[in-house]
């Protein structure tokens, strides 16, 4: 058990730490989360890139360096520890495509992914098909080389910034539900589209209701064989959950240090009081940041990430939700007065950890059942 | 870096484990008539008594890492010998003060047992003249308690009651402030930094044996679960269940990975980062193992309460080492109050 840097990790981040020093962008960053926050964090992306920083554990023929997934931990603790804009979120949808996708495909899809030069949604959940996501219903019908798309999907994240989907869709409704699910990817201004963002509780609209009617797709553009949709679902989701994978650590590290900064400016007798708490989120932060090193020593040593990723989401809601809970407590009059957007974006923001990426309820099944193994009912 | 175990510490992690699973009570009754002699010559002939201790002093010489690898496979069999307190805990403070090469040798042959001395809260290290008691939680056997005395040199005082009290697997005692005895050399003036390491080691360790004692009650209620039939169905299937021990996998799995961090930063980094790493691990273990136990406890209903049933064991395990170098509460205002020094 070795948590200390080896020489080529130590020279990476001190190398990035100077980086971060001399490239990261003067505060404030943009407090809406609509559009204009999502140019603010692709130009981040793009740069951060550019520095040699992100996609680190990608193929090198891909864009990325060939690393070991740990280099992705040191990544979130140097971005956390400088105050920049969180670490992008590259690569949960670029997974299954580099498991499942020919090297056609992955040449084509992965490096301008990774480089942020395109951006991609996932279109997964389905007014009918949220918890129980493999009883998706938008059909995608051969017809000669290409398939014809038709459904609705909702919950898709940034669809309207979005320059191509990654899309399950069911190829045969007649196997049954897990079987008959396939994955295609498709630009997003391809005709018979229809994106209309859904205004979410803090005021912005991050994702959307996605139509299809009659799309086209390509055959060639068909991730994996037809009916490996599923597994390649949870291939996406279960690096979606692994906290590493969405930079979730470095903005929990800048929460926590804007925290300790309002603690310390407090009177005496309020400090006293909101000391233990903010302390307390500090250990709900570092039950995450060490389990989550944890699992990515196991990736590095070669395990594909499992079922055991679902402690790992459990583990950042609990420090997303306390976090926010002192984020709103100690920012409740500015709140309101409708003076501090940002604030009402974490604390609220924190109350969809518990359902992005799977509900907390279905976490739980998943550890009890794949974890724990405990018994399925009848 | 790798923060999983290397094949040294999985190789100690499995023949600690197989050794106390040989030596574990099966039942309840089996607490009472354990042959605590017997057990202690085989953590001997294991090499565990001395594991700490440098190898020049016939000693393992191993790191806090191995110390807590072998006090958690021990607390996870819920084995009823002083292992944490005095070989483990009663080592650390021996070598911190620099104890002489004699005493370390008895300590490691098993031949010297000496105990820690806490305050009454059992929230520190007890110094000598001070009011209050001295208490010290798992110290059988011992032939003196380890206090603070003048000039901040250890002295050992003659052990005084013992109790099999709350918790059923280890004896606690009283130190006697009185009445000295006389152990041998035991090292010099303990520096600040010193006491300072000490705590950090002690905290990881004490967080290590919560961390084996959850994993096995853990075990247990989930076991339970499976077998335990209502409804025509296994209790485990139901949703209810299934989520209240998903959740304490969760909270044992932040606990586990914080204290093996605790652990290793005891040895390798500075004070104050390995202070920080211990303070939270304690307190995160502290809260999530009481929580974990009261939680197997309600999944095993009815037969939870009763006194056969082993969840009540590993309740009163993990309260009293939730209570050992302070509570949740007291490590959460020593954690808050490092971070917010080391920030201004």
């Amino acid at each position: 058990m070795n948590f200390r840097d080896g020489n080529d990790e130590a020279s990476f981040r001190s190398g990035l730490r100077s980086w971060l020093a001399d490239n990261k962008p003067e505060p404030p960053y943009p407090s809406n989360h609509g559009k204009e926050g999502n140019v603010f964090a692709r130009a981040w992306h793009r740069k951060m890139y550019s520095g040699g920083w992100l996609g680190l554990s990608w193929p090198v023929e891909y864009g990325g360096r060939g690393l070991s997934p740990l280099y992705d931990a040191i990544v979130n603790d140097e971005v956390g520890a400088s105050g920049a804009p969180p670490v992008p979120s590259v690569g949960f949808l670029g997974r299954p495509i580099l498991r499942f996708g020919t090297p056609e495909q992955c040449g084509e899809y992965l490096p301008p992914m990774l480089r942020g030069e395109l951006q991609w949604c996932q279109g997964f959940s389905e007014p009918g098909a949220g918890s129980d996501l493999a009883s998706l219903s938008t059909r995608a019908v051969l017809d000669g080389d290409r398939y014809i798309v038709n459904g609705q999907k909702v919950w898709t994240s940034r669809a309207q910034y979005s320059d191509w989907c990654l899309l399950l869709c069911r190829t045969r409704p007649d196997l049954p539900k897990h079987k008959g699910i396939s994955c295609l990817v498709f630009k997003m201004d391809s005709p018979g589209i229809t994106v209309r963002p859904l205004r979410q509780v803090w005021g912005t609209a991050e994702f959307n209701e996605v139509f299809f009617d009659d799309l086209e797709v390509p055959v060639s553009q068909r991730i994996g064989e037809d009916g490996d949709g599923w597994i390649l679902a949870t291939t996406v989701l279960a690096h979606e959950r692994g906290p590493a994978d969405i930079g979730m650590i470095s903005k929990f590290e800048v929460m926590l240090s804007r925290l300790e900064a309002i603690l310390a400016k407090l009177p005496e007798q309020e400090r006293a009081e909101l000391a233990p708490r903010v302390a307390e989120a500090y250990t709900a932060v570092a039950a995450c940041r060490r389990h989550v090193l944890k699992s990515l020593s196991l990736r590095a040593q070669g395990l594909p990430p499992g079922p055991e990723t679902s402690v790992d989401k459990l583990l950042m809601t609990r420090a997303s939700q306390c976090l926010g809970a002192l984020v709103f407590e100690t920012s409740a009059s500015e709140l309101v007065l409708g003076e501090n957007d940002d604030a009402l974006f974490e604390y609220l923001h924190s109350r969809a950890a518990s359902i992005y990426g799977g509900t907390e309820q279905i976490q739980r099944t998943i550890v009890a059942q794949r974890v724990l193994g405990m018994p399925r009912g009848g | 870096m790798d923060v999983t175990f290397d094949e040294s510490e999985v190789m100690l992690r499995d023949t600690a484990r197989r050794l106390a699973e040989s030596l574990a009570c099966s039942s309840v009754a089996d607490f009472e008539s354990f042959d605590r002699e017997a057990a202690w010559k085989a953590l001997y002939s294991a090499g565990f008594l001395g594991l700490r201790v440098p190898e020049d002093y016939g000693g393992g010489g191993g790191s806090t890492v191995d110390a807590s690898i072998v006090v958690e496979a021990l607390g996870r069999s819920l084995l009823p010998v002083p292992y944490l307190g005095t070989a483990a805990l009663a080592g650390e403070l021996l070598i911190a003060a620099g104890a002489s090469a004699e005493v370390l040798e008895r300590l490691a042959t098993g031949d010297l047992r000496l105990a820690v001395g806490l305050t009454s809260d059992l929230s520190s290290l007890a110094v000598l003249g001070q009011p209050g008691d001295i208490v010290s939680f798992d110290g059988a056997d011992a032939d003196g308690v380890l206090v603070i005395g003048a000039g901040r040199r250890l002295t050992a005082v003659a052990p005084g009651r013992r109790a099999v009290g709350l918790d059923i697997t280890r004896e606690s005692l009283r130190g006697s402030p009185n009445q000295t005895v006389d152990v041998g050399h035991l090292g010099g003036e303990l520096s600040a930094e010193a006491t300072a390491r000490f705590y950090a080691r002690a905290l990881s360790l004490v967080a290590a044996d919560l961390v084996g004692v959850m994993s096995a009650a853990l075990d247990t209620a989930v076991a339970y679960a499976a077998g335990r039939v209502q409804f025509g169905v296994a209790i485990g299937t139901f949703q209810a269940v299934q989520h209240l021990a998903a959740d304490q996998l969760v909270s044992l799995e932040g606990a586990r990975s914080l204290a093996e961090y605790a652990a290793w930063a005891a040895d390798e980094l500075e004070t104050d980062d390995a202070l920080e790493a211990a303070y939270c691990a304690k307190a995160y273990c502290t809260k999530a193992g009481r929580t974990l136990c009261e939680a197997a406890i309600q999944i095993h209903g009815g037969m939870g309460i009763t006194w056969d049933c082993m969840a009540h064991v590993y309740l009163k395990r993990a309260l009293v080492d939730g209570l050992a170098f302070g509570d949740h509460a007291y490590n959460i205002s020593l954690l808050a109050e490092l971070r917010g020094r080391r920030a201004s």
